[in-house]
């Protein structure tokens, strides 16, 4: 839960590849969850109560102060629990640069906030509205394939527990287009977007799907007719084009892991930070024998006033898994890319395994892109790995929650 | 309604008495229920059918209760046997509490941690079906908890008597989903659970088993209920699929790496379980499984089912098996057909009967249960032993040695080696040549800098403990501390807290608090690493 793990460095021949961890080399889950906590060695005493092991440990109730406007500190990734609710009542929801939301007390938004303090232990403080945004409900596609897809599912139920609207969508919806009349934002975990490829066989890259794919038509007869509109994968020639429009025509499309593969897809000015430079000048990607980081946790530096990193802090520790980093081209900014989180150190492991963490340095985690009226948002590290995370998923949430 | 007073509403059928003799005769076997003998070819019977058998034979045995520990993410029952005596099923509940009070440890002392374990009975746990497309797990339950019902032989007995097994059905949603999609396919030689058009946990899938030290999903809750707040098993048994090629099943002892945080009885315990499962198989003439460097299985991660409970101080098994309703052949892998020592026994490769996975599990399964009844207050005591040890070492000062520090303090002494050769050749040429021949970690000489005078073994408490810097290579001092003398206090006083009364201030108020404010500050700051 606390104690940081330093798993060994494990070759089974110096200079060989390294041997893979079963699973994770480092969870550490306060770490993930971003508690702040420290090493106690002194005998702790204090008004504290023994709870019994079956008891499960219920937040305080928070306080709802008597005021006209509610301010919500952003820091609370429950406040998105109490957005959701208070927009899909339709009340009225505000939020201010440094990522507090505004609530202006109604009839309406007293009930749900009234609930929110009791069950969720957040406290309403008097506020006011100024220089603070209104803020709309997104309708928010979660990509998902034939045979489910564990990242989705995992995404799946987070949405569910922080209670924002979404609908699950298939490729062949994706392919179909038109996407900007259902969808505000769309969100591809690790392994939804397959990596670019130039020449012939660009046609043929795809994500993961299922058998309508691989086995053609013969194996798509053998899945009952409800089930068929699942099958497919996202690809380069088919599905590419339609999220590029999504984009321009003002779309948020979010991505994480592998699927940040999109950047190279929509020919955004960045590139592979994990690289080496060769003699010949030209620059290969770093073999596992030098850069191998398995699972494990990593502290970046986090830009907390981007819209992204609104609500977190300036430093936040990211589920790495061999994840992509970005290098920003010198006019990346120019053209619309803003870095969110980086490497900003050579010892950025906090917990795990990271051979070559050196390599990081200086490269960029997270990032989000203009592309035309709209917005890619880019992250590298498993921002909502299996759920745990907590420290991370304002990355995610931040982008689906819209300016009115 | 609360969960407790569901539960046994659900359970309803656990109680009904029959005279003993009227049982044995009326107990429905699982080719009288199913119609075919489970393994059978081309068949998997469904959650929906294994929860209604399960209630028939806890209605007509007396060795087994039925429980129901929570609700699935689909909102089916999830169901648990209790499988043991008739006699301790009357007393479950104090050999309940006999496990939880020596699991806990806490208030209880060795002498009486002996006596309880002289009185208790060894809690196993086995699940099957975790994983639903592992579609052995489930069927291997069914067939087990059959023979443990239903047998008559001496073992069986003694395993009833010694033992309270408690048999957990680890995914029912999976089971009904796999199940049903196997079946669909009229032609039984075109059943297939490939293609299931949707995950076998409504959310998570095959990251069922990465849930466990986070119990996000309510399966995941019920299950780490019973095993930490309830029955406390010694050991628990968790069953997988598939085994490596040319093999049949894989069976702990883990390779390395080791997780250095569990207590060392795990290890140990792993191996004499491990052991037992293995000599076993080879007993009953039953070929190709393998351990340790077998299979990539470790007990370093602890996320799953068998690994969180390594930190409850509970052995937890792991074994993957081929196997399939649909048939299939065991390959000829050359590796595989030598015997070494992670392969006693080979076997030859061939077609291979699902059936004979569902026995490879009884016998892994009995293994278990045997190895726990002939050492039922060996176990017991020793997870008392586990969990008291754990809560001495919390109460002074006691720290784990991890690779980082330990590389740091080798590679120290390399230096100071190396430059201890340079200054002795540079004193005398030929001396170089006698230094040379030392291994590499060695050192000796002057404790100048605190460290212990045998050759290679630093102090405890300088490699120890986070905040001793012990030739870290963020490069805060070393010699200084030394030079005040505290950590040679402190590894002869028995630990840090005596360091830092001898050291009055120093963490405190003194100038030389720096080094232990900025650790701090980068715990504070979120990082939460000792480093």
């Amino acid at each position: 839960m606390f104690e940081a793990q330093d798993h060994p460095n494990d070759f089974r021949v110096p200079g060989g590849p390294p041997t893979p961890p079963y699973d994770n080399a480092g969870w550490t889950l306060a770490m993930q969850m971003g508690v702040v906590y420290d090493r106690v060695l002194d005998n702790l005493t204090g008004p504290f109560e023994k709870i019994a092991p079956t008891n499960r440990v219920r937040p305080a109730a928070g306080t709802v102060a008597s005021a006209n406007v509610w301010h919500l500190s952003g820091a609370h990734n429950d406040a998105f629990i109490v957005v959701n609710r208070l927009l899909k009542a339709n009340q009225v929801v505000l939020r201010k640069p440094d990522g507090t939301w505004v609530i202006p007390a109604t009839a309406g938004s007293r009930p749900i906030v009234q609930r929110a303090a009791t069950e969720l232990g957040l406290s309403f403080t008097s506020g006011n509205n100024t220089g603070a945004t209104a803020v709309r409900p997104m309708r928010i596609g979660l990509w998902d394939r034939f045979g489910g897809s564990m990242p989705s599912g995992w995404t799946r139920w987070l949405l569910e527990q922080y209670e924002f609207p979404f609908t699950v969508v298939y490729p062949q919806e994706l392919d179909a287009g038109n996407l900007n009349a259902k969808y505000d934002a769309l969100i591809f975990v690790d392994g939804a977007i397959p990596a670019y490829r130039s020449g012939p066989a660009a046609a043929g890259a795809q994500g993961q799907g299922g058998p309508g794919q691989q086995g053609g038509a013969a194996a798509a007869d053998a899945i009952p007719a409800e089930f068929r509109g699942w099958l497919g994968n996202v690809t380069q020639d088919r599905t590419v084009p339609q999220l590029k429009q999504f984009a321009e025509n003002g779309g948020t499309i979010i991505t994480i892991g592998s699927s940040t593969n999109i950047a190279q897809h929509f020919g955004l000015p960045m590139s592979n930070h994990l690289v080496e430079r060769m003699p010949t000048g030209e620059e290969r990607e770093l073999g596992s024998e030098k850069f191998y980081v398995p699972g494990s946790l990593l502290e970046v530096a986090v830009d907390s006033t981007t819209a992204a990193g609104r609500g977190m802090t300036s430093r936040a520790i990211v589920m790495y898994d061999n994840s992509p980093v970005f290098r920003l081209a010198p006019d990346a900014q120019a053209k619309g890319v803003t870095p969110i989180a980086w490497f900003d150190t050579p010892n950025a492991l906090r917990s795990g395994w990271a051979w070559g963490e050196t390599y990081l340095e200086g490269g960029v985690a997270a990032a989000d892109a203009r592309v035309g009226r709209g917005m890619v948002r880019l992250i590298g590290p498993e921002a909502l790995f299996r759920a745990q995370p907590h420290g991370t998923f304002k990355l995610v949430f931040n982008g689906l929650i819209g300016n009115r | 309604m609360s969960w407790r007073s569901l539960r046994f509403a659900l359970s309803f059928s656990a109680l009904a008495a029959l005279p003993l003799a009227a049982q044995q005769q009326r107990l429905t076997s699982p080719e009288q229920f199913f119609g075919h003998q489970i393994g059978a070819d081309y068949v998997l019977p469904n959650y929906s059918k294994f929860h209604e058998y399960w209630i028939r034979l806890a209605n007509e045995s007396d060795r087994m209760e039925l429980d129901t520990i929570g609700l699935t993410a689909e909102g089916r029952p999830q169901i648990m046997a209790i499988v043991s005596s008739p006699e301790n099923l009357r007393n479950k509940e104090r050999y309940r509490q006999i496990a939880e009070r020596l699991a806990r440890a806490e208030g209880v002392t060795a002498e009486q941690a002996r006596q309880l374990a002289r009185e208790g009975k060894g809690i196993v746990w086995i699940d099957g079906g975790l994983h639903a497309t592992e579609v052995l797990g489930a069927q291997q339950l069914i067939e087990t908890n059959w023979q443990l019902v239903s047998g008559q032989d001496d073992e069986t007995k003694r395993f009833l008597d010694d033992l309270i097994i408690v048999m957990v059905h680890a995914n029912p949603d999976g089971m009904e989903l796999v199940s049903d999609w196997y079946m669909r396919t009229a032609d039984p030689r075109r059943r297939s659970y490939n293609n299931i058009p949707r995950l076998y946990q409504k959310y998570i899938g095959h990251d069922n088993n990465r849930d466990f030290y986070l119990a996000a999903q309510p399966e995941s809750e019920n299950m780490n209920r019973v095993l930490y707040t309830e029955w406390y098993p010694q050991v628990m048994y968790n069953h997988h699929q598939t085994g490596p090629a040319g093999t049949v099943m894989f069976a702990p002892p883990f390779r390395d790496p080791m997780n250095f945080n569990i207590h060392p009885l795990i290890k140990t315990g792993l191996d004499v379980v491990g052991g037992a499962m293995h000599n076993r198989f080879v007993l009953e003439e039953k070929g190709g499984v393998v351990m340790r460097s077998g299979a990539g299985y470790s007990t370093w991660w602890n996320g799953g089912l068998r690994t969180t409970v390594y930190f409850h101080n509970m052995i937890g098994l792991l074994t993957e098996t081929i196997g399939t309703p649909s048939g299939m052949e065991i390959p000829f892998i050359a590796s595989r057909q030598i015997a070494s020592a992670d392969l006693p026994l080979p076997v030859q490769p061939g077609p291979w009967k699902f059936r004979s996975s569902v026995e490879y599990s009884v016998t892994a399964n009995k293994a278990v249960l045997d190895v726990v009844s002939r050492n039922r207050e060996q176990f017991l005591f020793n997870i008392w032993k586990m969990g008291n040890d754990r809560i001495e070492q919390g109460n002074r000062d006691s720290w784990t040695i991890w690779p980082k520090r330990n590389a740091a303090v080798a590679a120290r002494i390399d230096a100071e080696n190396r430059a201890r050769r340079a200054q002795q050749q540079a004193d005398n040429p030929m001396a170089f040549l006698g230094g040379f021949g030392n291994a590499a970690h060695r050192r000796s000489g002057a404790a100048d800098d605190g460290r212990d005078e045998v050759a290679g073994e630093p102090r405890s408490p300088r490699i120890h403990h986070p905040e001793q810097p012990a030739g870290l290579p963020d490069g805060r001092a070393v010699h200084r501390r030394a030079a005040e003398g505290g950590h040679r206090r402190a590894s002869r006083d028995g630990g840090f807290l005596a360091w830092r009364q001898a050291v009055p201030g120093r963490l405190v108020r003194g100038e030389g608090r720096s080094g232990f404010r900025r650790a701090r500050a980068r715990h504070v700051r979120g990082a939460g690493s000792p480093e």
